[in-house]
This record gives C-alpha cells, sequence and structure tokens, in this order.
C-alpha cells in the first residue's frame, strides 16, 4: 500500500524562525533515500543541506526556489 | 585544533582548498588563515549580476568567485584577511555565530580595537563593519568563516561593489550594504597583516593541536575541483538564479528602453524599444535576434553590439544592458 511521506522545514537553532528554500536536489518523481539532501535552505547567511527523513518517490513540491518558508511548513510530499 | 597555513592567493584555489576540508570525513577541527588577490566572492545563492560593477570587473579583469556558504557579496584583496573554522555540529542542528566569532572579538580587543558583534554575524567598531562572516552545513559538518578587514583598498571596494543602475527582479540572496572601516587604523600599535595572522593564530584558538599540510594527492584532488568548479564560469555566473532586468539609457542621441530574461547566465528573452514609441528599426531587431541565447557576459556582449550595431553605438548599447 503507498505511504505518503510528508518532509517539513525544520528548525535548525533555537532561534530559527522561517528559511528561504534556494536549491532543489531532486526532481519530481525521482527515488529519494533517506538520508539524501532533497533540498538546501538558507538562514541568516547560513546555507544548510536538507536531507529526507524517509525514502519514496518526490510526488509533490510545495514551493519554488527562492520562497521564504516557516519552520514547521510541509515542503514536499514523497510517495512510498 | 588543528591549523593549515595557506600560503596561496588564488581565490579559486582556496575556496577548493577549503571545501575539500569541509567534506573531508574525518572529526577534525581545523582552522584556516587565508588571504587572496583581489577579487570580488558572492554568496551560494546571488545574483552577481546585481552585486557588482559588472563593466569595472571586465575591465580590471577582477575575479569572481562564488563560495559555498551563504550571505552576501565581499571584496578580497591581500589587505583582507579570511579565517575559517571546520568542525563537527549536532546533525540537524547549525550552531549560533557566537561561538566562532566571539574569540576573534576578543582578540582584536587585545589589540585595542573596539570590536563588537553587530547583527548576528558581523563584527564592527561604532557604525563601521570590519567583519562579515557566514556558514555552511552538512550533516554533522560546519563551515564558519569570516572576513577581517585590516588594510584594504576601501577606494576599490566600493566601485567595484556598486552595482548597476538598472532594475533587477530575481528571488535571490541580496547583500546588505554596510559602511566599512580598516582594522589597522584602529590598532594601540602597528602591525602588519602577517603580524596580525600570527596574532589570531594563538589568540583565537584555546588548544593549537598543531599544523596539517595536504599530501600530494590531496593537492591534486583541490587543484581538480578548483578547475572544475571554482574557476568555471557556470558556477560563478551561471549558478545565479534566474531574473529579469530592465534599464533606460541613451545611444547614439535615442532612448531605448531595454528588458532582458536572463537565466543560468544565458539571455533567453530580450526586447529593446525605443522610448518615444517610433517602430524598431533593422538595428533593434537584429540585436534582439542576436542577443538571445548569448552568454550575459560583458566582453561577448559588446562584441555582439559591436557586429550589429554602429561604430559609435556599440559602448553606449552596451552600457544599457548592464
Amino acid at each position: 500500500m503507498k505511504r505518503k511521506n510528508i518532509i517539513v522545514m525544520p528548525k535548525l537553532s533555537p532561534s530559527m524562525k522561517d528559511a528561504v528554500l534556494v536549491a532543489w536536489n531532486k526532481e519530481i518523481n525521482e527515488e529519494v533515500r533517506k538520508g539524501d539532501v532533497l533540498f538546501e535552505v538558507e538562514t541568516d547567511k547560513v546555507v544548510c543541506e536538507i536531507e529526507a527523513t524517509a525514502d519514496g518517490v518526490l510526488e509533490q513540491k510545495f514551493f519554488d526556489e527562492g520562497d521564504h518558508i516557516r519552520v514547521g511548513e510541509t515542503v514536499a510530499e514523497l510517495i512510498d | 585544533m588543528k591549523y593549515m597555513k595557506v600560503t596561496g592567493t588564488d581565490i579559486y584555489y582556496n575556496l577548493a582548498l577549503e571545501e575539500y576540508m569541509f567534506n573531508k570525513s574525518s572529526e577534525e577541527s581545523v582552522l584556516l588563515l587565508w588571504k587572496n588577490d583581489t577579487s570580488i566572492v558572492l554568496g551560494k545563492y546571488q545574483n552577481v549580476y546585481e552585486e557588482i560593477n559588472i563593466k569595472e570587473v571586465s575591465r580590471k579583469h577582477i575575479s569572481v568567485a562564488r563560495r559555498n556558504t551563504g550571505g552576501g557579496t565581499v571584496f578580497h584583496d591581500r589587505g583582507n584577511l579570511n579565517y575559517s573554522f571546520i568542525t563537527s555540529c549536532s546533525s540537524g542542528m547549525f550552531s549560533d555565530y557566537d561561538e566562532f566569532i566571539f574569540p576573534v572579538i576578543k582578540a582584536l580587543n587585545g589589540l585595542g580595537v573596539p570590536a563588537q558583534k553587530r547583527n548576528n554575524s558581523d563584527i564592527a567598531i561604532g557604525t563601521s563593519k570590519i567583519s562579515g562572516s557566514a556558514q555552511a552545513v552538512k550533516s554533522h559538518r560546519i563551515l564558519h568563516h569570516g572576513t577581517l578587514l585590516f588594510d584594504a583598498d576601501m577606494e576599490g571596494l566600493h566601485l567595484l561593489l556598486k552595482p548597476s543602475d538598472g532594475r533587477f527582479t530575481s528571488k535571490a540572496v541580496k547583500s546588505v550594504r554596510s559602511d566599512v572601516t580598516n582594522i589597522s587604523d584602529h590598532l594601540r600599535d602597528k602591525m602588519t597583516i602577517d603580524e596580525f595572522e600570527e596574532y589570531l593564530l594563538e589568540n583565537i584558538i584555546s588548544e593549537n593541536d598543531g599544523q596539517i599540510t595536504p599530501d600530494e594527492d590531496e593537492l591534486k584532488v583541490i587543484e581538480e575541483l578548483a578547475e572544475k568548479k571554482y574557476r568555471t564560469w557556470e558556477w560563478n555566473y551561471g549558478k545565479s538564479p534566474k531574473f529579469v532586468f530592465e534599464k533606460c539609457g541613451t545611444a547614439a542621441g535615442k532612448q531605448y528602453d531595454v528588458r532582458l530574461a536572463v537565466e543560468k547566465g544565458i539571455i533567453t528573452d530580450c526586447s529593446i524599444e525605443s522610448v518615444n514609441g517610433s517602430h524598431p528599426g533593422a538595428t533593434e531587431e537584429l540585436l534582439r535576434e542576436k542577443l538571445v541565447n548569448q552568454r550575459y557576459e560583458y566582453d561577448e556582449i559588446k562584441a555582439v553590439i559591436q557586429s550589429a550595431a554602429g561604430q559609435d553605438e556599440y559602448e553606449e548599447f552596451t552600457d544599457i544592458l548592464f
């Protein structure tokens, strides 16, 4: 049975409230393994690689490169 | 913490060296202190075209480089000292800036420099910035690096970081401009930048575990990384996020409105219209045709325009496009 895995914007420091999604590293329909770099964010001059927290195929991107995203917002959906 | 003495001053090589050390799987912590020949260094996700004086940079053949950390555009020359801390961090969380910049501030205060932290990641004397810093985080590793304006060419800095008077529309990370000053103007006792470097080495790490030097094989890997990534136009210019550029200017006595769409450093769409609304002439049509799919590079664009426009017009026309 297919399972949806939601990837949210993580809180990377105690004071972090949001970040800019600066680059997608995977394309729609691309297979993603847990630990693969899914996207990069920039906040407060830190560029951080965000790893997938589950396996699956990248089904949906909820934001484009350059968009501001709050901590906790859904960024992507993987289907396993 | 170990220390690597960096003797070369090629920005592209030094960025490759820094990335190599950052990616090394060892758990070692290392400090690098390094200087570069005159160059402009952009944050990883900036639009180079909206950050620098493209015409002056091209005319003077200044190196333009893109680093792996965030933040804005900075000026490097032999009067600027860079410091890089590479160390481990907890997975999933990155470090505050304080743990890295406070030792630098304390060391500066020890020289009589009234430096203090400003914003989250800057060091300033009063309202003038002397140091900016930025970070990159992956898995369990963090790279924190910063500039220290010791005795930098301020006139060069202001000229080369003066952007176009055209209008850019993009989602690129923007620089935050600041008043700047040189540390050497605020020292209690005069010293050279090399003496300053030695002083910092002794004072910003609590335990110096000795010097490390890349071996022959590592030097080859670093040089290859510099060639394949840091020296390339595709990385330094082409990685700029897509944008639209608009400007109104005069060439050969006529006013034009120019609009360019650029993606990965290539012009994908172009419109050149004379301001009085008259029908586009043959020159404008020809230019539009020749500019699409061209690299948005100053000398290359100038050559395209020179072949299409009249001899008197091509320099003025080029200036409208940047």
